[in-house]
């Protein structure tokens, strides 16, 4: 009984201690990050956009759409980036050897006519079968290529680009038309300190749109959907923006970023054998910065805005999480000697045990702690009351933050203005800690696992290529 | 202990809630007022934009129903002035939104300045200068001396240079914050030809970042005036500046002598080596072929492409290379010669 | 003995008339200026039979030698007349063509050999329809009916001369509301002679699409912004020129984009002219003024 009695008090003060200091962190970057978009709200960015719509201010940038199996949504993706508001762009559709009709679907939609193209290799990858230009659109290309997985094919559209800059969209994401123009912004305004930057992203599960753009927003009416609207709004809140101000960003999301090529290329491109491909890249591209010691950022900006298709069904979402988690995983991984390094600064400091810490092995102590709870519970007597209060812990932890976050996101963004969604979104919040808490924490800790399991065949993993509906936030 | 804990979690949770509820009811307050703004702002336009129509285009007279009351109003009008000036360019149309914002938009404005928020007062400084309230000049002036950011202060020259340009002058020379080079060529574009060529004259007391846009801008106003300035910086001590010169000169694109660009042909840096070739695009061949045919066997890649491009333009150009192939011994110029005029003889 | 003399290789009334009643459908349809013009020998009675058919033949000769190619010289049923039909000529150029060969004439040596020969003329410019071929020869004959005439004269006849109204569709797509209306009204309000503007204005590139009004045979004026929500400029573009009767189509492109490249683009396209934003509006309405203008000579 003893050796029961000291576990349950060992376990109980680990996870108590742990939701107090995740507690006591996500509180200090939600504060952060409410002083830095309330100052903002109500500004008119108009003043910017016209202006920069002149090339003259601006630097071209290419947009790079990997697609693998997408004729639904490519299509979109491409008319949306047809219509964004900026001055130079060139747009490459990289088809990586897709199976569908992706490759006709694009070559009758573009009029695409074969060219003959050099190509400078910077980065190695797999073979090119043949690059296609737009006869409707002098800027946009069309990359045939073998199969190798989305890191290959946006490796391919860094070698085809001419731009310094090239941004990465998904092929079933549609841009807001001024969203590039915003999200070059702090590159423009540091004179390319800033070498990296990321968007932020929209569900666009129930909004409504044709030929690229969206014409009405609507909360989507699916559960799973809007528990993930809540997610993202959290994630936002408590993370990216606090993580940017302080250039302290591991993550900015694949679906939408734009990187200085130079360095893309320095730090050898978006990596293959990896899962985690664009996390991956921004904590190389950290690395190099610091090695090279040189005084750059890459930052995440809050407004621009990307619309991606969110899983609707809980399949396709535990596919997606495990992804997320085990990608995050090998990316720091990879960097592992970053951890705790003082040369690497802040990143290695701060960024990195935050990231293992609280992102990667949370979901395993939270478990725990679901775990501990229910065990409690059998044991009854005394820790009946310290179930209890972990229990209470849960609650601040997962509603109270979840609800403040939706309340606070609609007092300094308003995203979603009409009061039925916000009523919506609030009551479903209070929700999270019954069901879909426990079970993202679930799947994540199946990332864990398959991390842990595929140590063992690095050799044959199997690239799955740019599943529809899958890419990281 | 525990028990403590617990009873303090709860309450902790139990007063969160209730200030979330009273949240959410301010909120939606909120919601309603902005709502009720914006319809008013929607009213406005729907109701008047023809009104001012007739007004700015078709001199009707000026009717008082125009003059906005309330901040919904004069967002309305923000708007449709702003379509205006963004779309059409009418000297009459301007100057009738500058009279009538400096006389029945003034206050609003006047009482933004002083607002406590950072986005109110960034608002009102966009305000004046795209409407140019110039009677709003000695305010700005106030504001400038209290504490403000280096984005107001850089609005605040943008009103500067464009109402009274010698005090823009003077406010830059002193170092109060350093912007990118993207925002002061959005000072410098604006300037009157006359105040801007003062910045050639002590080019060299300039930060580098002024420095570079003072070339830019030159090159993009396209103005001849600047070519003599431009090539007086060929002979700069910093290469960066050399470059941008070349640039420059290349993009206003009027070359009448090749003597001060032939020594960048050996230049040491092929960025410079390359702004050559690309200047040798608006002078005949026959005076460059020979430089054009070194640049050919360069190194760089970039440079040879140029090269053989700048080449492939003249009427004579395919006869050249084609010659340059036969006759040459150079393997990376002669594949590069090939491509050019492959693609040159192909459809596209 | 009133044997009409027949010069051996010159077209004759009757053969001309078919040609005739087919210009004229195309008088309409493509925009061509006809100019008729009839020439008479003035104030000359030939004093024998042989004279006069002496100097029809060389008038006949000379006349031939003197136009175009694209021109059609013929000789009326009566032998009297000369007919010539300029196409694609206003009555400026007839007439300036006129004083070329009286100038001429003067110092020629037929002329001058028959003392006090001359000849008269009479211009008929022809912008619709309305008239058939033996209305247009009845009409000039009577107009050189009078044999005081002196020589060298020009007469007119201006019965043809009123172009038929055309209507000419115009299509504005613009994202921006107050924008919008402005331009409708100005192209509304915008009067060019000749012809009537239907202008509709859309929001963006589908609703235009969708509304059909581009696949009827009419002119039709698009001006539009390159970029646009649901189907942008440049896809309108790419679409409008695609039609087997793109022609019609007058294309002008508004944009913000002020590069060079997105402005090659454009025009390699197809459209007819490239806007950069903020522009002035009264030099749009010239610059579409004169684009009407060239219809027409």
């Amino acid at each position: 009984m003893k050796i029961v009695d000291y576990s349950m008090w060992f376990f109980g003060g680990v996870i108590l201690f742990y939701m107090l200091f995740v507690i006591a962190s996500y509180c200090m970057m939600f504060v952060i990050a409410l002083f830095d978009l309330r100052k903002r709200y109500s500004l008119d960015p108009s003043e910017y956009d016209d202006a920069h719509i002149d090339a003259f201010y601006s630097k071209p940038v290419s947009l790079l759409v990997p697609a693998y199996n997408e004729e639904v949504g490519v299509v979109d993706t491409v008319y949306s980036l047809l219509n964004l508001r900026y001055p130079q762009t060139e747009i490459i559709i990289i088809n990586d050897g897709s199976t569908d009709n992706t490759l006709q679907t694009v070559i009758e939609h573009f009029q695409m006519k074969p060219v003959n193209k050099i190509v400078h290799t910077n980065i190695q990858t797999k073979q090119v079968i043949q690059i296609y230009e737009s006869e409707i659109y002098m800027n946009c290309i069309l990359v045939d290529k073998e199969n190798g997985g989305k890191a290959d094919a946006l490796n391919v559209g860094i070698n085809v680009s001419q731009y310094p800059y090239f941004c990465s969209i998904d092929g079933d994401s549609i841009l807001d038309e001024k969203s590039l123009l915003r999200v070059m912004k702090p590159i423009i305004l540091s004179d390319g300190e800033v070498i990296a930057a990321g968007g932020n992203i929209r569900i666009a599960n129930g909004a409504k749109m044709q030929f690229g753009s969206i014409y009405e927003t609507q909360l989507s009416r699916n559960y799973l959907v809007i528990m993930q609207v809540i997610e993202y709004l959290r994630a936002f809140l408590m993370g990216r923006i606090a993580l940017s101000k302080f250039n302290l960003v591991l993550i900015i999301s694949g679906a939408f970023s734009v990187f200085s090529k130079k360095w893309a290329i320095e730090a050898g491109g978006y990596s293959t054998d990896i899962i985690g491909e664009d996390m991956e890249l921004v904590v190389h591209i950290h690395r190099l910065i610091k090695e090279k010691k040189e005084n750059k950022r890459i930052e995440f900006v809050p407004d621009p805005v990307c619309w991606t298709e969110a899983p609707q069904t809980l399949g396709v979402l535990r596919n997606q999480r495990r992804r997320w988690h085990q990608g995050m995983f090998e990316s720091l991984w990879k960097h592992k000697k970053m951890t705790l390094n003082p040369k690497y600064g802040l990143i290695g400091m701060i960024s990195f045990p935050y990231f293992w810490f609280v992102e990667c092995l949370g979901p395993i102590i939270e478990l725990g702690g679901y775990i501990y709870i229910i065990v409690a519970f059998f044991l009854g007597d005394i820790y009946y009351e310290a179930a209890i209060l972990l229990l209470l812990l849960f609650v601040i932890y997962g509603v109270i933050f979840s609800v403040a976050s939706v309340l606070f996101e609609a007092w300094s963004m308003n995203t979603y203005p009409r009061k039925r969604e916000l009523l919506r979104m609030i009551l479903l919040a209070f929700t999270e800690i019954f069901w879909y808490r426990p079970l993202t924490l679930m799947w994540r800790c199946e990332g864990v696992v398959r991390f842990m399991r595929r140590k063992s065949d690095w050799g044959n993993m199997k690239r799955v290529g740019i599943a529809k509906k899958e890419k990281s936030v | 202990m525990i028990g403590l804990s617990i009873h303090f979690l709860l309450s902790v949770i139990a007063l969160l809630l209730v200030l979330f509820f009273i949240f959410v009811l301010y909120l939606f307050f909120q919601r309603e007022r902005e709502n009720h703004f914006l319809t008013a702002r929607e009213t406005y336009i729907k109701n008047y934009s023809q009104c001012w129509y007739e007004y700015l285009f078709n001199d009707e007279i000026f009717s008082v129903v125009l003059v906005p009351r309330g901040r919904a109003q004069v967002e309305a009008i923000e708007i449709i002035f702003s379509s205006y000036l963004k779309n059409i360019i009418n000297e009459n149309v301007r100057q009738k939104i500058k009279e009538f914002s400096n006389v029945y938009l003034i206050k609003f404005y006047a009482q933004d300045l002083r607002s406590k928020r950072w986005s109110i007062r960034m608002n009102a400084l966009y305000r004046i200068s795209e409407l140019h309230i110039d009677e709003l000049l000695e305010a700005c002036k106030k504001l400038e001396r209290t504490n403000i950011s280096e984005t107001e202060y850089f609005q605040l020259l943008k009103i500067y240079s464009s109402f009274q340009p010698d005090l823009f002058i003077e406010k830059i020379k002193v170092p109060n914050a350093s912007y990118s080079e993207s925002e002061y060529r959005r000072l410098f574009v604006l300037l009157e030809e006359d105040v801007f060529i003062r910045f050639f004259d002590e080019f060299d007391r300039w930060p580098a970042n002024i420095q570079y846009a003072v070339i830019d801008t030159a090159a993009a106003k396209k103005n001849m005036k600047y070519i003599d300035r431009l090539k007086q910086l060929l002979t700069h001590d910093v290469t960066e500046i050399k470059i941008r010169a070349l640039k420059g000169l290349f993009e206003i694109g009027v070359i009448d002598d090749i003597e001060p660009f032939v020594p960048f042909v050996t230049s040491d840096f092929w960025e410079a080596r390359l702004m050559v070739g690309k200047i040798f695009k608006h002078v005949p061949l026959t005076y460059t072929y020979s430089y054009l045919e070194l640049l050919l066997q360069d190194e760089n890649w970039w440079v040879r492409s140029q090269a053989a491009k700048t080449i492939a333009e003249d009427r004579e150009g395919l006869a050249k290379l084609q010659q340059f192939i036969a006759s040459s011994s150079d393997q990376y110029g002669i594949e590069m010669a090939q491509e050019i005029v492959a693609r040159k003889q192909g459809n596209r | 003995m009133n044997k009409i003399i027949i010069a051996e290789d010159i077209m004759q009334e009757h053969e001309v008339k078919r040609y005739f009643e087919i210009w004229r459908e195309s008088v309409i349809r493509s925009h061509l200026t006809i100019t008729a013009v009839f020439l008479k020998l003035a104030n000359f009675t030939p004093s024998t039979e042989v004279e006069r058919c002496n100097i029809n033949v060389q008038i006949s000769n000379f006349l031939k030698s003197k136009i175009r190619k694209t021109d059609l010289l013929f000789q009326s049923a009566d032998g009297d007349h000369w007919g010539i039909l300029f196409l694609q000529s206003s009555d400026v150029e007839a007439e300036a063509f006129l004083r070329r060969i009286y100038k001429m004439l003067k110092n020629n040596n037929v002329v001058k050999e028959f003392n006090q020969l001359g000849i008269k003329a009479s211009i008929t410019e022809i912008r619709n329809n309305h008239v058939t071929f033996d209305t247009l020869v009845e009409k000039n004959k009577e107009k050189l009916a009078d044999d005081s005439q002196p020589m060298w004269l020009i007469e007119r006849v201006t019965d043809y001369r009123v172009q038929p109204i055309e209507q000419v569709k115009v299509s504005i797509i613009e994202q921006n509301v107050i924008f919008r209306k402005v331009l409708e009204t100005t192209l509304h309000q915008l009067h060019i002679p000749n012809f009537a503007l239907e202008v509709t204005a859309y929001e963006d590139g589908y609703s235009f699409l969708q509304s059909n009004t581009y696949k009827s045979g009419h002119t039709h004026l698009v001006v539009m912004n390159d970029i646009l929500p649901r189907k942008n400029g440049l896809e309108i573009l790419h679409t409008l020129r695609k039609m087997p009767n793109e022609k019609k189509f007058i294309i002008y492109m508004m944009s913000e984009r002020n590069s060079e490249g997105a402005i090659l683009n454009a025009y390699e396209g197809g459209v007819d002219e490239y806007i950069v934003k903020p522009f002035n509006l009264r030099l749009l309405e010239a610059k579409i003024k004169r684009t009407f203008a060239r219809f027409w000579l």
